[in-house]
């Protein structure tokens, strides 16, 4: 199954059978900084349920694409909308606030706090107490508090970092702080997590390990997923759904098996229509010749 | 008229010391991100050193004087780098904030201490005469202090365009890393930028100890007037810095002779706090200043 | 939200040997979280640590309550009036992460609030109310539009404040007295005048002693509030502004509306002290409310621990404290004297300003983390392995 080579192409029968409840559309989306064009006529949707993987070279306009769904910056033309909100013109928390979880590429943990800390900021948009309650005392605010913790602790034994819960986050190894990261902004209950580029400096253990957590995380929890990701392997293994870029343009979307045999894509990867074999593709790109 | 133009020149004058203050805090901050909040105070640490190896101690020539003192201050420099903002660096940029504040605190305070509050005099040989230009009577240490700050500024100009050194310290400001990886010694060329800006301070310490003013320990608030300077020319420029910190001087001097009538309206000494006002409409129109690039200013 | 009680089994997994987090996979055990875990987070001085240093606190205080010593007393109630302010700066640098170089000028405002009122014949404690509600007032005049600069912009513009605040409280001189400064009125409170000395069942209470008693009780106020914050959801999420505001943002606070509140009430607490002092002192002079008395509320947060409520307090009464202490300390050392060389200016003064200068430089160069920190390291070392006390402390 081949997609075609230029615009956001999807096969009918595979659209069809993607999950009815739109949670992340992107309509025409176009970004310019200046005079350059980061993203350009992007159209997608992310269905609830679903692991949707953005992928693409160096440069495609991958993390352009998740600032605009996070609110970090604004597109120039175009539509981008979550559950209803216009993501254009919401502030950043209060996207979050409506269910948008997202990790950073460059982590951006809280150094000198623990894994629990760092994951209960992220529980912010679901506790209700006000800055006067807590300055008081009031009963409810750390009542809510004690619940709350409850409810991260979960959230951090699904990530294997409960024994972890009271050490500070600086000295754990990188993989561990991904993790935690993770836990930060699935502590919020969002209906769309957004992972930047999450096993990116992480060896072939990490990487495992990483991919087998968010395939526990999406049996056990409902959200959709927005991946951006250059491992393809890992990509192939839990994408329902690849969108791929280029030069800020969408150049193929489908299931990953059409997504592996597209022409189109290999294209833009290598340059060229070379058939992709172990001896000429770069270690990330080799699972499109693999058999699966 | 005659006033005003006197006025100017004085105003004129104190934007040169500014300038040089500014200069030097923007040089630092450009090449090595670290904030020398203790430049002022170096400053005023680089006037008491020209006292004490002339008329204090010494009683050395004058240019003499000055030149111990511009060497004692920048191994002074290249000393605090060294030993503690390097430090403070690798913690944080609030670390480096501080600790600079409390070292301009303790400098302020060893100063007292050694040298008392009593008006002391910097031994400059040009002292209080005047010049006639044009039927307008000027100071001779405001024209000394606009010619040699405009020659030293130009002369720096020249410098980072032109030597080698002064070319690689800009490569290190736009990016260490790859400067480093280019082959500056960017550690040696730390140590040059600090030098600099310690004798630049001390020429500002001069200028700033002349006719009518003396020297005395609390100059460095003085000099506090440079930062909203360096503020309005944009803090990544150092052209900016010297036209900002000299507008500035020329501002609040001009305003403080005028204020006078005034005083019920905007309080006394009103010129105080003209720099600082002039802090907050620029950040409120143009955080960036005039000639400064967008960077993160706002948070 | 109600507490769920434990009907599960409560394992509480600390100290469970090396973390095995990194294996895994599909450990069939759900690990549940035993509330009293949770609660010692949210509970102050839930440490034994803790728990012993209020204790001696305490009986330190009542003992020199009861001692009625003239000199150390009026120290210490210097010392506990700028704790409150202390309190304050260090939520809005310590916690927040906003530089402020102004703080001193929202005490003014608080202090010649109150003595104004005081003129009035305002109630004391209707007074010092009021005092917070000005200096809340002022900071929010500049607040939501300092706020939105970063670090050394808004560091600069804060000297700003500093300059402006001092030159407007020299020039109201109708209501601070100009140069020459103002008095204030004797403050009552709840009928006890607080500048007198009375007689308390047999015994002499003196004015200093009702300030002190007051100063404990509001310092301890404060201190819980402020800590109760720093351990509760607004509490991280200020600290998550300070250490890196777009995770904060992503995570779903609102950043600059939360600093605004967050310098606010730090203003307030200045308020408070001025107050405070006002109805002590009750003598107040403008120009004791600028760039100086700012940077040594600077001084007393660094000391103590940028981030820590306690910290704060001691670093207060510490530098409050240092010029008294070095006189003492000179005079029994006959240091001044001896170095008195060239000028009369080298007296204790100058001698506490090279101190606190030196402590900031050193602190920084050191123990960034101040007292506080450098306790806080060893903590975990005198109490051997286990869970991590809450790193925000008391």
């Amino acid at each position: 199954m081949t997609s075609s080579a230029t615009a956001a192409s999807t096969s009918a029968v595979d659209a069809d059978e993607r999950p009815a409840d739109v949670v992340l559309e992107a309509a025409s989306v176009t970004l310019r900084y200046g005079s350059v064009t980061a993203l350009k006529d992007v159209s997608f949707t992310v269905r609830s349920g679903e692991v949707v993987a953005l992928v693409g070279p160096n440069g495609a306009g991958k993390t352009s694409l998740f600032n605009c769904v996070s609110g970090f910056s604004r597109p120039s033309e175009g539509t981008l909308t979550f559950a209803g909100l216009d993501l254009g013109t919401a502030r950043r928390h209060a996207i979050a606030q409506a269910g948008v979880g997202r990790t950073f590429q460059n982590l951006s943990l809280f150094p000198g706090a623990t894994v629990m800390e760092n994951a209960l900021v992220g529980r912010h948009p679901l506790m209700r107490s006000s800055i006067a309650g807590n300055l008081l005392r009031w009963r409810r605010s750390r009542a809510e508090d004690v619940a709350h913790r409850e409810a991260v602790a979960d959230v951090l034994d699904l990530l294997g970092l409960f024994d972890l819960r009271n050490t500070e986050v600086g000295g754990l190894p990188y993989g561990t702080r991904k993790r935690v990261e993770l836990a930060r902004a699935l502590a919020s209950e969002p209906r769309l997590l957004l992972m930047d580029e999450p096993v990116a400096g992480m060896n072939p253990t990490e990487t495992a390990e990483l991919t087998e957590t968010i395939g526990r995380v999406r049996a056990q929890r409902d959200l959709a997923i927005l991946v951006v990701e250059h491992d393809m392997a890992m990509v192939m293994e839990v994408a329902d759904w690849i969108t791929v870029l280029d030069f800020g343009q969408v150049i193929a979307q489908g299931r990953p098996a059409a997504i592996r045999d597209s022409e189109a894509v290999r294209e833009a990867y290598l340059g060229n229509s070379v058939s992709l074999d172990a001896e000429h593709t770069p270690d990330h790109l080799s699972p499109l010749s693999e058999e699966i | 008229m005659r006033d005003l133009v006197q006025l100017v020149v004085s105003g004129g004058a104190l934007g040169a010391v500014y300038a040089l203050v500014a200069v030097g805090f923007v040089l630092i901050y450009k090449s090595t991100g670290q904030l020398n909040f203790a430049q002022g105070d170096v400053m005023a640490m680089g006037a008491f050193l020209v006292y004490w190896f002339g008329p204090g101690r010494f009683e050395l020539p004058f240019g003499l004087a000055v030149a111990l003192a511009i060497l004692g201050a920048a191994v002074f420099m290249v000393f605090i780098q060294w030993a503690l903002v390097r430090h403070l660096a690798a913690h944080s940029h609030e670390a480096v904030l501080i600790g600079t504040l409390g070292l301009g605190i303790l400098i302020r305070a060893v100063l007292t201490a050694a040298f008392g509050t009593d008006k002391l005099g910097i031994g400059d040989p040009w002292g209080d005469s005047t010049l006639s230009v044009a039927g307008v009577t000027i100071t001779t240490s405001s024209i000394l202090a606009i010619l040699v700050t405009g020659m030293v500024i130009g002369a720096m100009a020249i410098w980072f365009r032109r030597s080698r050194t002064g070319v690689s310290i800009t490569a290190m400001s736009q990016d260490p890393v790859a400067a480093s990886a280019l082959g500056v010694n960017t550690r040696l060329m730390t140590a040059v930028v600090w030098a600099t800006a310690g004798a630049l301070a001390v020429l500002a310490g001069v200028f700033l100890a002349g006719y009518p003013r003396s020297i005395d320990p609390h100059m460095g608030l003085i000099a506090l007037a440079a930062f909203p300077g360096a503020v309005l020319g944009g803090f990544d420029s150092l052209n900016g810095a010297v036209v900002g910190a000299v507008s500035i001087g020329i501002i609040q001097t001009v305003i403080a002779g005028y204020e006078g009538p005034w005083s019920g309206v905007v309080g006394h000494n009103f010129h105080v706090i003209v720099p600082w006002l002039v802090l907050v409409v620029v950040l409120l129109v143009r955080p960036q200043g005039l000639f400064g690039t967008k960077r993160v200013i706002r948070a | 939200m109600p507490e769920t009680a434990a009907a599960t089994p409560s394992t509480t997994v600390e100290g469970d040997g090396p973390a095995d987090a990194a294996s895994p996979a599909g450990a069939p055990a759900v690990r549940r979280l035993d509330p009293r875990e949770s609660r010692a987070h949210v509970t102050l001085l839930g440490t034994a640590g803790g728990k012993v240093a209020a204790l001696i606190t305490l009986v330190a205080a009542l003992g020199v309550l009861a001692s009625g010593q003239e000199r150390l007393l009026s120290v210490l109630n210097f010392g506990l009036i700028a704790a409150v302010a202390a309190i304050g700066l260090n939520l809005a640098m310590g916690t927040t992460g906003i530089m402020s170089l102004g703080h001193a000028v929202f005490v003014g405002f608080g202090a010649f609030t109150a003595a104004v009122l005081g003129d009035h014949g305002v109630p004391f404690l209707l007074a010092a109310v009021a005092a917070m509600v000005v200096a809340l007032l002022a900071s929010l005049t500049i607040g939501p539009l300092a706020l939105r600069l970063s670090g050394l912009y808004l560091a600069v513009g804060t000297i700003g404040i500093a300059y402006v605040g001092e030159h407007l409280f020299v020039n109201l001189r109708s209501l601070t007295g100009g140069g020459a400064g103002r008095i204030v009125e004797a403050p009552s409170l709840f009928g006890i005048e607080m500048s007198q000395s009375s007689v308390l069942a047999g015994r002499l209470v003196t004015s200093d002693m009702k300030w002190f008693a007051l100063l404990l009780v509001v310092v301890t106020l404060v201190g819980v509030c402020v800590a109760s914050l720093l351990r509760l959801r607004w509490g991280r999420a200020l600290v998550a502004i300070r250490d890196n505001e777009n995770s904060a943002a992503a995570a779903g606070i609102a950043v600059t509306r939360a600093r605004v509140t967050a310098f606010a009430l730090s203003a307030a607490l200045g308020g408070l002290s001025g107050a405070l002092l006002a109805g002590y002192l009750r003598f107040l002079n403008p120009e004791s409310f600028g760039l100086e008395q700012s940077i040594q509320f600077l001084a007393m947060v660094v000391i103590g621990g940028l981030g820590s409520v306690s910290g704060a307090v001691v670093g207060a009464v510490l530098i409050t404290a240092l010029p008294t202490i070095l006189t003492e300390v000179s005079l029994r050392l006959g240091l001044v004297e001896a170095a008195s060389g060239t000028s009369s200016s080298f007296n204790t003064g100058t001698l506490a300003l090279v101190a606190y200068g030196l402590v900031i430089v050193m602190v920084m160069a050191l123990a960034p983390r101040g007292i506080a920190g450098g306790l806080g390291r060893l903590a975990p070392l005198l109490r051997g392995r286990g869970p991590r006390a809450p790193r925000t402390s008391a």
